[in-house]
């Protein structure tokens, strides 16, 4: 595989949110590379910080937090522009066009008042200075056959017409229209059924290439990343702890979370023991002190207690963040 | 448990204008004492109605629900204690199945007291023992908590133990993991797993997920439903080996696993459509008919499949067999 | 041993009130206020000496020893009528306040919980009594029918001020049916009355307690205005009362009669604010996730 370009680089984000028992450190230190192209798979539990990410990507973020630290850079036609020192107004012109999310807030935010087509034709208006409403409502069939809807039905109805999992895969068509180099996605298939989940997996593995999108899927389903994804990075209590091509993550993880969690989820064709990770998820307003994962971990060491250990590279493009991989 | 020939309806809109959704068709299962029943089916299926109507807090509209040899809705009086009793529920949603108004103490201790289990201290006494039993320790710590100062997972702990207070027979466990941290998930799985066999309970788990359910009734039936029928009635093993129904088939080509090489290889068959018809207006003849990519014209679309006993133990609802 | 866990539960109850108290200063001054108003009402309506009489050479006398709001138009203390007024204030507020949640409460839960055409009644009722017009209707009333009781007037505006709050109760009862611990609650064999008191209630309790509060606050506002409208015979101080005669006597063309108007009006503006800030320290005193902190 050729060695790709970067096209977003997070570097040092640290976001908190200030709730009242005290401020709750979301995102700590997170440094990510998400190449071109590539479909890339954030997988971790409630509290890992994932969603944090996605919102902090797109300046989305509820009043009562802040990005401290950090910046996020996306890769533009004449350099780098750092997502975190963006105006509402520049970072407005980059949502949507640039930057696409397709999340369950998102799927509230359609205007009950307009029809489906209609979103489809503000959505171009707000974003492109000239715009042929036929070309886009063309568009906007192709898209919507793509997931698996009929064009003209789906077009003419209110939000409030269409199911749950209509209007996601709606949402999902909506985010392609403008072509954004970025899609972040939030859990994209949680409200379709199974059979529906992998046909829509499968149109955006295929579509990614076609259009030359890069997609950030944010999953706590192992499943789904195995499905989509070409690389995954792991994350816990705000941290990314590891990252890896797909099957590097599955078939030799290294990270003890990462082996752990590969080791509590069942799978259905073939019977395995799965074992539970002990204790309760970190709090993050008093994260543990050293590794946030040590008090759970097998493998804990002294310094793990003591030390957060820094990401080191073990090969290309594979860190990890653990004690056990630091030696090198 | 039997439930023979149940069949549930809903009555939606207003006074002045409604209309019945039959949400259940037909259901015939038979739950054995000691046996894990898993019952798979997406939303829409009809998989918690039917948990419902087991645990006797929806009154069927045909058929009946026999509880040990009598209709449940026809006992009264210190019968009906028993059936209160010894049947119990799990919820999925550990945060809204205990009462925020109340303390870990007087959920655990009113059943118990209600039942004429335990009274005043020794109530107390047991709800420790069972908070104990369920991983909650140091019990006494708990004891004065209110539900949202615990984890979800601990709420769910306490849901259990609620449940086992009881000493039930049967334990009707309506996706009780899937608002759980992946992580956590195996051990309220393998806590439920124990007390089954200490107590020697049935179960009747009832799911979407069919990994979680391979893990957890591996060893028991397990009953696939479809827009409000049953379609395949199988032991779990088998029917995840060699499923016979389109549907069941369909369903394990499309779960996503969590192991690339396995996902990537499972391809769907072609589906003639992709959305699922609504259960106010179900299609005629064999529901799946719509999606199946195996219907016989003529067949599938007018004539209602009946569940056939195809292999040993192994009954499918299809034209194909 | 019932006794004693009783009597331990009640110690705790009392002992949470204190320490939210102490904690939210602002619930603490609206008790010390209302609790100000309730001893005016007691002990000063038995301890200050009031003559209805008057003094004619006393007429409208700006503040002093004696008179420490000055005295009205005829003379007569204007202290000493604000604390005699103070007694039938409260009576009618805590009466009506209690008549009107008690009727929400059990309308509510009626509606709420048994639903169907229970509920389609009494919401009818409810929307019914929205429509009337409350100044008419008690101009009419007044007109009709001689009452010199308190209670009499607070029975009236509960009659006609409990539809708003039953509506909301019924809401809050109908979302907390839906949820999962009441079907538990059914598994396990509980009957109605144990879902509904031991339950459901404790949920709302917060709610109604808070209401309470607010209800009395209205029954305020009712009676002294209709007191001052002169739509209610009555013999007695009631603030209304003396609103009403400031304003029929020219009280406020006279600046030396200013302390006679701004007394009732301070009056009611106080009180108000003790129960409104006492409102929110109940809130707290009845929700036990709030307490529990």
């Amino acid at each position: 595989m050729t060695m790709a370009n970067t096209l977003l680089s997070i570097k040092g984000l640290e976001v908190v949110y200030i709730a009242p028992k005290g401020v709750v450190k979301a995102l700590r230190d997170i440094n990510l590379e998400i190449y071109e192209g590539e479909t890339l798979s954030i997988v971790g539990e409630s509290g890992s910080g994932k969603t944090t990410l996605l919102l902090s990507i797109m300046r989305l973020l509820p009043p009562n937090s802040r990005i401290i630290k950090g910046s996020i850079a996306l890769k533009a036609e004449n350099g780098w522009i750092d997502l975190t020192g963006l105006d509402e107004n520049s970072m407005r012109r980059v949502r949507w066009s640039k930057v696409a999310l397709v999340s369950q807030a998102a799927m509230n935010a359609f205007n009950p008042v307009l029809r489906i087509k209609d979103h489809f034709i503000e959505t171009a208006r707000a974003h492109m200075d000239k715009f042929d409403r036929e070309l886009i409502l063309r568009e906007a069939r192709e898209l919507l056959k793509l997931v698996m809807l009929e064009p003209e039905r789906v077009l003419n109805s209110y939000p409030h017409q269409l199911s749950g999992g209509m209007k996601q895969r709606t949402l999902i068509a909506l985010s392609l229209l403008l072509k954004p180099k970025l899609i972040l996605m939030d859990e994209p298939t949680s409200a379709l059924d199974v059979v529906s989940q992998k046909i829509i997996l499968g149109v955006l593995r295929d579509l990614k290439g076609k259009i030359g999108s890069t997609i950030i899927l944010v999953t706590h389903d192992l499943g789904i990343a195995a499905e989509i994804a070409d690389r995954i990075a792991i994350m816990y209590a705000g941290k990314v702890v590891e990252v890896g091509s797909v099957d590097k993550i599955f078939y030799e993880p290294l990270h003890p979370y990462t082996k752990a969690l590969l080791r509590a989820v069942p799978r259905v064709r073939f019977f395995s023991e799965i074992e539970a990770i002990p204790g309760e998820p970190p709090d993050l307003i008093n994260p543990p002190s050293g590794c946030s994962f040590h008090p759970r971990c097998p493998l804990s060491m002294e310094i793990c207690k003591r030390e957060e250990p820094p990401m080191i590279e073990i090969e290309p493009r594979r860190p990890v963040a653990c004690w056990l991989h630091a030696k090198r | 448990m039997i439930l023979d020939g149940v069949s549930v309806d809903f009555t939606i809109g207003t006074v002045f204008r409604s209309r019945k959704i039959r949400v259940l068709d037909s259901i015939a299962l038979d739950i054995y004492e000691g046996e894990t029943l898993g019952v798979v089916g997406e939303s829409g299926s009809g998989k918690t109605t039917l948990g419902k109507t087991a645990a006797g807090l929806i009154r069927p509209s045909t058929g009946r629900v026999i509880y040990k040899g009598t209709d449940v809705w026809s006992i009264k009086g210190d019968e009906w204690r028993i059936f209160r009793r010894e049947v119990q529920m799990i919820h999925q949603d550990p945060y809204s199945s205990l009462n925020p108004a109340h303390t870990v103490r007087t959920i655990l201790t009113r059943p118990i007291v209600k039942h004429r289990i335990a009274r005043g201290s020794d109530a107390e006494e047991l709800a420790i023992k069972l908070l104990r039993r369920v991983g909650l320790t140091p019990p006494e710590d708990f004891l004065d908590k209110y539900p949202h100062q615990l984890s979800g997972g601990q709420r769910q702990r306490v849901a259990i133990a609620r449940a086992i207070s009881m000493k039930p027979r049967l334990i009707i466990a309506d996706e009780p993991v899937s608002m759980i941290d992946v992580s956590l998930r195996a051990g309220i799985l393998r806590l439920l797993a124990e007390l089954r066999e200490e107590l020697r309970m049935s179960l009747l788990y009832i799911t979407h997920d069919l990994a979680t359910l391979r893990y957890i009734g591996a060893k028991g039936r397990t009953a696939v439903m479809y827009l409000g029928k049953l379609v395949e009635l199988a032991p779990t093993e088998e029917l995840i080996e060699k499923p016979l129904h389109p549907y069941t088939q369909l369903l394990l080509e499309a779960l996503p696993e969590p192991d690339p090489r396995v996902t990537r290889s499972k391809r769907l068959k072609e589906l003639k459509e992709l959305d699922i018809p609504s259960i106010a207006n179900p299609p005629p003849g064999c529901r799946f008919h719509t999606r199946c990519p195996l219907a016989i014209k003529g067949v599938c679309d007018m004539i209602v499949p009946e569940m056939k006993e195809v292999s040993r133990d192994h009954f499918v609802a299809c034209h194909l067999y | 041993m019932i006794g004693g866990r009783v009597s331990q539960r009640y110690s705790k109850a009392l002992r949470n009130t204190l320490r939210i108290l102490s904690r939210d200063r602002a619930g603490l001054v609206g008790l010390i206020i209302v609790l100000f108003f309730i001893s005016l009402g007691t002990i000063g309506a038995m301890v200050v000496n009031y003559d209805p009489k008057g003094n004619p050479e006393e007429i409208y006398m700006p503040p002093s020893l004696k008179h420490p709001l000055g005295t009205d138009f005829q003379g007569r203390d204007v202290l000493a009528q604000i604390i005699y007024g103070t007694p039938s204030v409260l009576q009618v507020a805590f009466l009506a306040g209690a008549l009107t949640t008690l009727i929400a409460v059990l309308a509510g839960f009626a509606a709420g919980f048994l639903g169907g055409r229970v509920d389609a009644t009494i919401m009818g009722i409810a929307d019914f009594i929205l429509t009337i017009p409350q100044i008419p209707l008690f101009a009419v009333l007044s007109a009709l029918i001689r009452f010199s009781d308190v209670s009499f007037l607070a029975i009236l505006i509960a009659s006609v001020s409990w539809p708003p709050l039953a509506r909301a109760i019924r809401s809050q009862v109908l979302s907390i049916k839906e949820k999962e611990f009441i079907e538990v609650s059914r598994i396990l064999g509980f009957n109605v009355s144990e879902i509904v008191f031991i339950e459901i209630m404790p949920n709302i309790m917060p709610y109604i307690a808070v209401n309470l509060v607010f209800a009395s606050m209205n029954a305020i506002y009712a009676q002294v205005s209709l007191a001052y409208l002169g739509l209610v015979p009555f013999i007695g101080e009631n603030w209304g009362i003396m609103l009403n005669r400031a304003w029929t006597f020219g009280a406020i063309f006279y600046e030396k009669s200013l302390f006679y108007i701004m007394a009732p009006i301070a009056a009611i503006v106080i009180l108000q604010t003790g129960l409104i800030l006492l409102s929110r320290a109940m809130e707290a005193i009845f929700n036990p996730r709030i307490r529990a902190e």
